[in-house]
């Protein structure tokens, strides 16, 4: 099972690699993104601490939504899924799999977005930064879930990518409520781990409902 | 279906007298607040407070369409009868259309109360997630052309869809108990549940007979759009 998992994130990371296309245009429009906001905000804007990780999540979040559309909408383009549905590969070693991969891009563009952001907005970091990013992590994993899982949806229907935020979002609410709540408390207040024990438990609740579901209904979502 | 057509006009007649009766107990047999439960909210309660009859029992209706659309896309799933499929569509359009009155009456309830059309109370904030997780839901059905593959598809959204009912609610929860801005609001006599309950009842048998119109009107589309097929085919 877990080789089989390795197998399709190894694969989708090896052809994502070799082009660059979609990671590129990811940590190009996080920064762009991120530029833009400053720019709206005006040099060293004083309430940067309380909308800060608000924003910063809203860059996370478009970006992500740039990088999913294309989970299940390339192999199908590229006449791969096919191949991929039967191959021995469990069902859910794809989702897994495509999962893992689409965690992994979200991360490189964290890892370079956080740093930019923060030197950007002039943010001045009271909590520490190891936190906050286990936070941005953890919210990254269940937002990773719920696209996946909603980028599978979306193979059959004519206006995938627009379609993809409008499904997705709703359902990514309440997991971005406690992310940027958990966030903010520690980067403008900081605050430590027993303080934002709530929203970890409840991101961690939010990941674990929404991937047994997934596993559930993966199955019938690629059936045909 | 005649027998079944009967059964609805019943429903239809039970469902006047219930509504009327629940008006008539909101608007005119209650009393205005007492001054004791007024201490934690705005004057303009007094009698305003009569808006709760109106705004919390559509709460009530879009809680069962999600259910509705949950035990309907769970059954499809199974069964695969494309009845199931127009059963959770009904109910996922119905539940829009509540939703919406829920929102509308629920600010002006809000503005009444506590000054502001719109404060972010837990229930406000989960009202409007579900409103944007359902027109999701019909946005991504709109979207897909086959048949099969919209209501498979729309079905696993149905499911995760009804997730989303318990989690806004308890992130709200969670994000209003940072800011506790307002005391939360009141408490109602015995009389005034009983008339709750009573538009509750007439508003879930509204739902269901809205329901019942549109799985038939639906399934008369089908049926038509069948024969005409067929009919092309001869010719």
């Amino acid at each position: 099972m877990i080789n089989e998992i390795l197998i399709v994130a190894s694969k989708d990371l090896r052809v994502e690699f070799r082009s660059k296309s979609t990671i590129n245009s990811m940590v190009l429009f996080a920064m762009i993104t991120i530029i833009i906001f400053s720019f709206g905000l005006g040099p060293f804007p004083p309430y940067i601490g309380e909308v800060g990780p608000g924003l910063l999540w809203l860059v996370f979040l478009f970006t992500g939504m740039l990088g999913f559309a294309r989970t299940f909408v390339h192999e199908k383009e590229m006449g791969t899924f096919e191949g991929l549905k039967i191959s021995p590969l469990s069902t859910l070693s794809i989702l897994i799999g495509k999962a893992i991969f689409n965690f992994t891009l979200m991360l490189i563009v964290e890892i370079l977005a956080f740093p930019l952001f923060l030197v950007m907005t002039g943010y001045n970091v009271k909590g520490s930064l190891v936190l906050a990013f286990f936070l941005i992590v953890l919210g990254t994993i269940g937002f990773v879930i719920i696209g996946s899982m909603m980028s599978a949806l979306i193979i059959n229907a004519r206006t995938r990518e627009m379609l993809l935020p409008i499904i997705t979002f709703p359902l990514a609410v309440p997991l971005v409520i406690a992310a940027t709540l958990s966030l903010k408390k520690v980067l403008a207040d900081g605050s430590g781990f027993s303080e934002v024990f709530v929203e970890v438990e409840f991101m961690f609740i939010y990941i674990v409902i929404m991937s047994i579901v997934s596993m559930l209904t993966f199955d019938y979502a690629v059936e045909e | 279906m005649k027998l079944e057509r009967k059964y609805a006009f019943l429903l239809l007649c039970a469902l006047y007298v219930i509504i009327l009766i629940g008006m008539y107990e909101a608007l005119i047999v209650l009393g205005p607040l007492s001054p004791e439960s007024l201490r934690w909210i705005g004057d303009p309660m007094e009698q305003g407070y009569r808006i709760f009859f109106f705004s919390m029992p559509n709460a009530a209706v879009v809680y069962l369409a999600f259910f509705v659309i949950l035990i309907a896309s769970i059954m499809y799933l199974r069964d695969r009868q494309i009845r199931w499929d127009l059963i959770a569509s009904g109910s996922a359009k119905l539940g829009l259309v509540f939703c919406t009155i829920l929102l509308i009456t629920g600010s002006i309830f809000s503005n009444l109360a506590w000054g502001a059309y719109w404060n972010w109370d837990p229930q406000q904030t989960a009202a409007l997630v579900l409103w944007f997780i359902l027109a999701g839901y019909l946005s991504l059905r709109s979207a897909i052309e086959d048949d099969e593959a919209r209501a498979r598809l729309s079905a696993i959204f149905g499911i995760f869809g009804f997730l989303g009912v318990p989690l806004s609610y308890v992130s709200a929860v969670i994000w209003s108990s940072i800011h506790p801005r307002f005391a939360t609001g009141f408490s109602l006599d015995p009389l005034g549940k009983l008339v709750t309950i009573i538009i509750v009842l007439g508003l879930l048998i509204l739902f269901a007979y809205l329901l019942w119109l549109e799985v038939s009107a639906k399934k008369l589309e089908k049926e038509y759009q069948r024969l005409l097929s067929k009919a092309k085919r001869e010719e």
